[in-house]
């Protein structure tokens, strides 16, 4: 009984380990929907959450569970409003009367780590953990009336993010996914506050394929 | 395998296609551009002052000459509005606790496609004469500035409270318009009507 027992946990971990040992060098290559909900000095500019967003990454793995790649897209938040507005800044306050538009245009250009804790290529969902680093281009914009003030820095940031794939084809993969971005401050910020960093949540709908 | 790809590449370019025109510029209208801007220093108590010295003359901003045939009405608009809100004017500045000062200015602003052309994709795109475009407007810019002469320094005088009207020039009934800007810019602060 014993002997079978060890029998067993060998032949399992022969037949997972020359599973995962195909991964190393395979690549995925993904685009994503994105949804975005601003949080922080992002929210306080405009509290809206977006539906316009794209992103696509290329990843390929050194391991059998970790994959390093690039990110990039764009995120796009909007928002119009009409009548009286409220605004406050240090010793400054006042209000806004007429149509004003305020939009945030971003471009994230990431490098990333992606880690599956679970190597077993059979399982066809997988929880992954991806950690972003790199560059975010910030353009914002502020339109009172004909008037327009306008904003472009780049910023480092920093990205974690959770999520889940799923092995819909032979080399077709869905993916959910919510991820975090932290623009750190950079450059002068539009209302004159003297930290311009931006933060925001993204939720990803991804299909991409997979080279396995 | 080439399907795949096929599929993930039509895919890609859908989705930027739907987003591109989920993106609204909400491009504002100059026939809806009047707008009206307040601002005041929220560390100074409008409670403390109630007297106000007018000054009669609407100012050139910027040191531009333009004519400007709606000084009356700037002036008269301004008064009415303080002294609505409750305040006492005085003709002697020396008694003011705050003094009012007006001025107007315009800009001009000219859009031309031949200013929007890039490189790409070896190419330069450019706009062709039949289908290029070209406007300007101009934008006219009144405003209103309250300020606190016992905190004047040197020869300068902070300014406490602005109210700034501007709109898209040649507009029909600009003195309504500046009559209707003024009263909004009073109406929307609230803090400087005396109790």
């Amino acid at each position: 009984m014993k002997l079978k027992s060890i029998f067993i946990i060998l032949i399992t971990f022969l037949v997972t380990s020359s599973s995962f040992s195909q991964q190393k060098g395979k690549y995925l290559a993904s685009i994503y929907y994105n949804m975005s909900f601003p949080v922080g000095r992002t929210s306080d500019f405009i509290s809206d959450p977006s539906f316009a967003g794209v992103s696509f990454d290329g990843k390929q793995f050194i391991s059998n569970n970790t994959a390093i790649g690039l990110l990039f897209g764009w995120n796009v938040f909007s928002k119009n409003e009409t009548g009286l507005t409220q605004y406050s800044s240090g010793n400054v306050s006042g209000a806004v009367y007429g149509n004003t538009a305020y939009y945030y245009n971003i471009l994230p250009l990431m490098a990333s780590v992606t880690y599956f804790p679970n190597t077993n290529r059979n399982a066809k969902t997988k929880f992954y953990m991806v950690g972003y680093v790199g560059a975010y281009s910030f353009n914002q914009q502020l339109e009172i009336g004909v008037n327009t003030f306008e904003n472009n820095n780049w910023h480092f940031g920093l990205a974690p993010e959770i999520g889940v794939y799923y092995q819909a084809g032979r080399t077709t993969n869905l993916t959910l996914s919510t991820r975090y971005n932290y623009a750190f401050s950079s450059g002068e910020a539009l209302n004159g506050d003297e930290s311009n960093y931006q933060a925001w949540i993204n939720v990803n709908l991804g299909i991409g394929y997979n080279s396995w | 395998m080439l399907k795949i790809k096929f599929l993930v590449i039509a895919i890609a370019i859908s989705f930027a296609g739907i987003i591109s025109s989920c993106y609204y510029d909400y491009g504002i209208d100059p026939d809806t551009s009047n707008v009206v801007v307040t601002a005041y220093n929220n560390t100074y108590n409008f409670q403390d002052v109630s007297t106000f010295y007018l000054d009669d003359s609407v100012y050139q901003v910027g040191g531009s000459n333009i004519a400007n045939p709606y000084e009356t009405t700037i002036i008269n608009t301004t008064r009415s509005s303080l002294l609505a809100l409750g305040w006492t004017e005085t003709a002697d500045s020396a008694l003011a606790d705050v003094f009012v000062s007006t001025g107007v200015t315009t800009s001009t602003y000219t859009v031309d496609s031949y200013d929007y052309w890039w490189y790409g994709g070896g190419y330069s795109w450019y706009y062709p004469p039949y289908y290029s475009y070209s406007y300007s407007y101009t934008t006219g810019t009144v405003a209103i500035l309250i300020a606190d002469p016992d905190l004047a320094t040197t020869d300068q005088l902070p300014i406490e409270w602005s109210g700034v009207l501007n709109g898209v020039t040649g507009q029909t009934n600009p003195a309504g318009l500046i009559t209707e800007g003024i009263n909004q810019a009073f109406s929307q602060s609230p803090y400087l009507k005396k109790n």
